[in-house]
């Protein structure tokens, strides 16, 4: 029966959940195998009916083997296995790809870290064409052998077609053949010393040809032309060097763009990768390369520009940069690379004193509303804002801009920022008043240091407390930050009305009292014995008892 | 167009002997070799095999059911339903069939009572003779195994060798100076690697010592086969492999003469204009992309120290080079060739992979001519001890290591 003939609907359209037998993490494994084996089929089936789902189960593949990083596919006649548990079997209706790629010689497939969904879709594709006969067995021995696979590591043997000249051609005995190679060799031994003895006289041969072999048998005893196992792994370093390879193809492919078929543009990616950050330096260079190798691709196999801009952005983190070269950088480089680079150098990761750096340097060029509509302040760190902040007011930025800023960023860097620069509070007070108002909580713990910054910040803080009757904040938080109001000397101002208002809370009541101890010309009268004060809560007499005695 | 049909029409017959044999060897399971069904199956398999035009060979193996040594093409069914009939001779310790004319019904009732009872009794179960049928086994080529499977593999791998410098030899003799033949050397580094796979010291052997001159051809064969054999003893992925057994082999081609050859640098200058040739998108992929960004990195001034495995090549190349030298009409044995290495290294040649390709073959390498007990003999291999003075010897037709250290031989200048 051929798949053609089988009844039933076509098992795309139907997923039904998967009974695996067993419990834990194996049986977890299991299934995942399960759903990779049938999303394989899947995909094959949908390129072969050109459905508008391939790319989707192409990506579900990509997904479910990247889950299994460690997963290597073993290739049997009829089924395919990965660390001896079924991923998929041949049938009558599924997986009739299989025997014919094993007949290829394809015997274990496992996918590379670098490798992308149009990968999977390309493997499929082939294996489709092969299951109909439209690709020959030996096409595809021949396609994988090249290399094809890009994105897969596959170990492949003779195909079936081949196993015929593996058999011995005639059964003769051992014996005989061994004594005819070794007439064999006795008759070239003979031939070369012949030809030797017409071209030379012997002690000419001897002169030129003896103190070789001699040297040659003193160094094999003395055992200096081994090659030791350092110097091995050596070699093979240096012969399987990644970045040197994809140096030497880009560089062909620079220079001869009709060769830029033979890789598909999602592979051009790594390569380029690979370039950028094994690079000495920052290299602008590579971005004429990028757009020279860009030109000419397909809709779906495009070079993953993102991915290249991250890697520009790691290298420049790693080992700084020329603020020119950034400059022109930025200038040439493609939106969507941008879109790679920028991120990069947020993450508060090694090499942040670079990023910071870089990003001034950015700021500086592209001007405030520029920078901050490319690069989004919310993953700004504490550190960044405050040093982006200095840049944003160094370049004159005004006060729409840098509260467009502000309220973006995430509020720990917001209050900092605000403590660092006195100015940003001149320019861009009310936003920071604002964010104070809408997150109690996660702003009380930081008004402390925002209040001690200067007297600005402190009556800013003040006020804001104030305004909200000290609601929603923390009582150490509250406690902390009326301290260093009342230090700043806005006590009486600020702080004073929260403790006499009697329909406080007790707490911040209490922090308004402790705060207040700091200005001791505004905690006389209030330590001072009242009638009105035995009417107080007992923790707040309690309050009031510590403190006289504190005080006296 | 009559001679394909007829290998169709002969195909189709051996697939339906194969169906057959299984409905046989089924009904024997199920009632019996005296019951009709059985009769009736073999009745069937007779004509079945008298269809598909005796004599042949059925070569019955795991992975794949060949008639005369050419694979049939099994549907997935078919293959299962084939695996069983394999197994069943496998039993027996037989891997081919010979069919010189349809047997008696009676036989074939015999035949496959003898495979089920050996399906089910293991190997004790004997086979009947049956006129018409011959069952043989089949010695697979194994490196390391018994004297029967090393001589095996020995004449698989010079046939295969043989074939495959018979090819350089085609291949040199048709190719233009403007294009590379880019599926015809492909398929020539391909059938190099399967050789290598089967055995690199055999396929340094038997192409060391394979009858026949010595070529411009054979000299690129050999110097791809060194810069092969070296990245396999590395284990360096096979697309670094594959891309440098091709430039070498392309380079070598268009460097070495007859005697001597150009140096590298001119090879590659020689090359360049045919590799890049012929460009069209369905020609080009990730090998061909290699094979040229190797050749491109190799015109460097000094290949000696050059970039990825220049060096590598570099030092294959000029032992080729040195094989048939320019300025006296004689030719270096292996031997010579090693001694010649030996002294380069990090003169001539690099230090890191000259020093891979002194040891790829044994430091006494293969082919090379030896007196062991006063007797010229061929090292064919390393010794399991490592002992790189008393390596495997072919001497007066049997191999073994020697007890005491060999004495080389060279057939230009014996050392004192």
């Amino acid at each position: 029966v051929h798949r053609s003939d089988a009844p039933g609907p076509s098992p795309i359209k139907q997923r039904r959940p998967r009974k695996v037998a067993g419990i834990g993490a194996a049986a977890e494994q299991a299934k995942r195998f399960l759903d990779l084996g049938d999303a394989l089929d899947a995909l094959v089936r949908a390129i072969a009916a050109a459905d508008a789902l391939a790319a989707g189960l192409s990506r579900r593949v990509h997904g479910l083997w990247q889950g299994d990083a460690a997963a290597v596919v073993e290739w049997q006649a009829t089924e395919l296995r990965s660390e001896a548990r079924l991923v998929l079997a041949a049938d009558v209706q599924r997986g009739r790809f299989i025997l014919p790629a094993y007949a290829a010689g394809l015997r274990l497939v496992s996918l590379r870290e670098q490798s992308v969904p149009e990968d999977v879709l390309r493997l499929c594709r082939q294996l489709g064409e092969l299951e109909r006969g439209a690709l020959s067995v030996t096409a595809f021995a021949d396609w994988l052998w090249r290399g094809g696979a890009c994105g897969f590591d596959v170990a492949q043997v003779a195909s079936v077609g081949e196993l015929g000249r593996a058999l011995p051609a005639e059964e003769r005995p051992a014996a005989e053949l061994w004594s005819e190679r070794s007439e064999q060799a006795v008759a070239l031994w003979n031939d070369l010393a012949w030809a030797a003895a017409q071209a030379l006289d012997p002690i000419a041969l001897a002169q030129r040809f003896a103190p070789p072999l001699e040297q040659l048998v003193l160094r094999v005893r003395a055992g200096d032309l081994a090659l030791g196992m350092p110097e091995a792994q050596a070699l093979r370093a240096r012969a399987d060097n990644p970045a040197a390879w994809a140096r030497a193809e880009l560089t062909l492919l620079g220079k001869r763009p009709e060769l830029n078929a033979a890789l598909p543009r999602a592979h051009v990616t790594f390569p380029l990768q690979s370039s950028i950050e094994s690079a000495g330096r920052f290299e602008l260079g590579l971005l004429e390369t990028i757009e020279q190798l860009s030109g000419g691709a397909g809709d779906s196999d495009v070079i993953d520009l993102g991915l290249l801009g991250a890697a520009f952005g790691r290298a420049l983190l790693a080992r700084g940069f020329d603020p020119d070269e950034l400059r022109a950088f930025v200038d040439r480089a493609p939106a969507a690379l941008c879109e790679g680079f920028l991120p990069v150098l947020l993450e508060p990761q090694r090499g942040a004193t670079h990023g910071r750096d870089a990003l001034s340097v950015l700021l500086w060029h592209w001007g405030a509303e520029r920078f901050f509509a490319r690069v989004s302040p919310k993953q700004f760190g504490a550190e960044l804002a405050v040093a982006l902040f200095a840049a944003a007011l160094a370049v004159g930025c005004d006060a729409a801009q840098l509260g467009r800023a502000l309220e973006q960023l995430p509020i720990d860097a917001a209050l900092r920022a605000a403590a660092a620069h006195p100015q940003l509070l001149r320019k861009a007070g009310a936003v920071i008043e604002r964010r104070i108002h809408a997150n109690p909580p996660h702003s009380g713990p930081l008004l402390a240091e925002l209040a001690a910054s200067n007297v600005g910040a402190a009556r800013l803080v003040g006020g804001v407390v104030l305004a909200r009757q000290a609601s929603g904040f923390g009582p150490e938080a509250l406690k902390a930050a009326l301290r260093a109001v009342a230090r700043a000397g806005c006590g009486a101002e600020f702080v004073l009305p929260l403790w006499e208002a009697r329909t406080n809370a007790a707490h911040v009541r209490l922090a308004a009292l402790y705060a207040l101890e700091s200005d001791k010309p505004l905690l006389a009268p209030i330590l001072g014995r009242r009638v009105a004060n035995m009417l107080e809560p007992a923790e707040i007499r309690a309050a009031l008892d510590e403190l006289r005695a504190r005080v006296a | 167009v009559s001679g394909e049909r007829g290998a169709d029409e002969r195909t189709r017959a051996t697939l339906d002997a194969l169906d057959h044999a299984f409905a046989l060897l089924r009904q024997i399971a199920l009632e019996g070799a005296e019951s009709s069904g059985a009769r009736d199956a073999a009745a069937a398999l007779a004509d079945a095999l008298a269809d598909a035009q005796p004599p042949f060979a059925l070569q019955l193996l795991p992975e794949a059911v060949m008639r005369d040594r050419a694979p049939l093409p099994l549907s997935l069914e078919a293959f299962r339903r084939a695996h069983h009939i394999v197994s069943a001779f496998e039993r027996l310790g037989a891997q081919e069939l010979v069919v010189s004319y349809a047997p008696a019904v009676n036989d074939l009732c015999d035949l496959g009572h003898a495979l089920v009872g050996a399906a089910n009794k293991g190997r004790s179960a004997r086979l009947p003779q049956i006129d018409g049928l011959t069952l043989r086994a089949l010695t697979r080529p194994k490196a390391n195994g018994t004297p029967d499977e090393e001589a095996a593999l020995d004449r698989v791998v010079g046939e295969r060798v043989g074939a495959v410098l018979a090819d350089a030899d085609a291949l040199a003799a048709s190719a233009s100076a403007t294009t590379w033949p880019w599926p015809r050397a492909r398929a020539l580094v391909a059938d190099l690697e399967r050789c290598m796979l089967e055995s690199i010291s055999v396929t340094g052997r038997a192409l060391e010592l394979a009858p026949g001159a010595w070529s411009p051809a054979r000299r690129a064969s050999v110097a791809a086969f060194h810069v092969g054999a070296v990245l396999a003893r590395l284990q360096v992925s096979p697309l670094t492999q594959r891309a440098g057994m091709h430039a070498t082999f392309a380079l070598a081609l268009h460097g070495l003469g007859a005697r001597g050859g150009v140096a590298l640098g001119e090879a590659v200058r020689a090359a360049w204009p045919a590799l890049l040739d012929d460009a069209a998108p369905e020609a080009l992929d990730p090998h061909r992309l290699r094979v040229c960004a190797l050749v491109r990195v190799a015109a460097c001034a000094a290949p000696m120290n050059g970039g990825l495995i220049v060096p590598l090549l570099h030092a294959a190349y000029e032992l080729e080079r040195q094989r048939c030298p320019a300025d006296v009409a004689l030719r270096l044995s292996r031997l010579d060739l090693q001694a010649w290495l030996a002294g380069a290294l990090g003169r001539e040649v690099d230090a890191g992979f000259g020093r891979a390709l002194l040891g790829v073959l044994g430091l006494l390498p293969i082919g090379s001519h030896v007196l062991s007990d006063r007797r010229l003999g061929v090292v064919v291999g390393t010794s399991d001890s490592g002992d790189a003075e008393r390596p495997r010897v072919l001497v007066g037709g049997r191999i073994a290591t020697p007890e005491q250290p060999v004495a080389l031989s060279s057939p230009l200048a014996t050392p004192r």
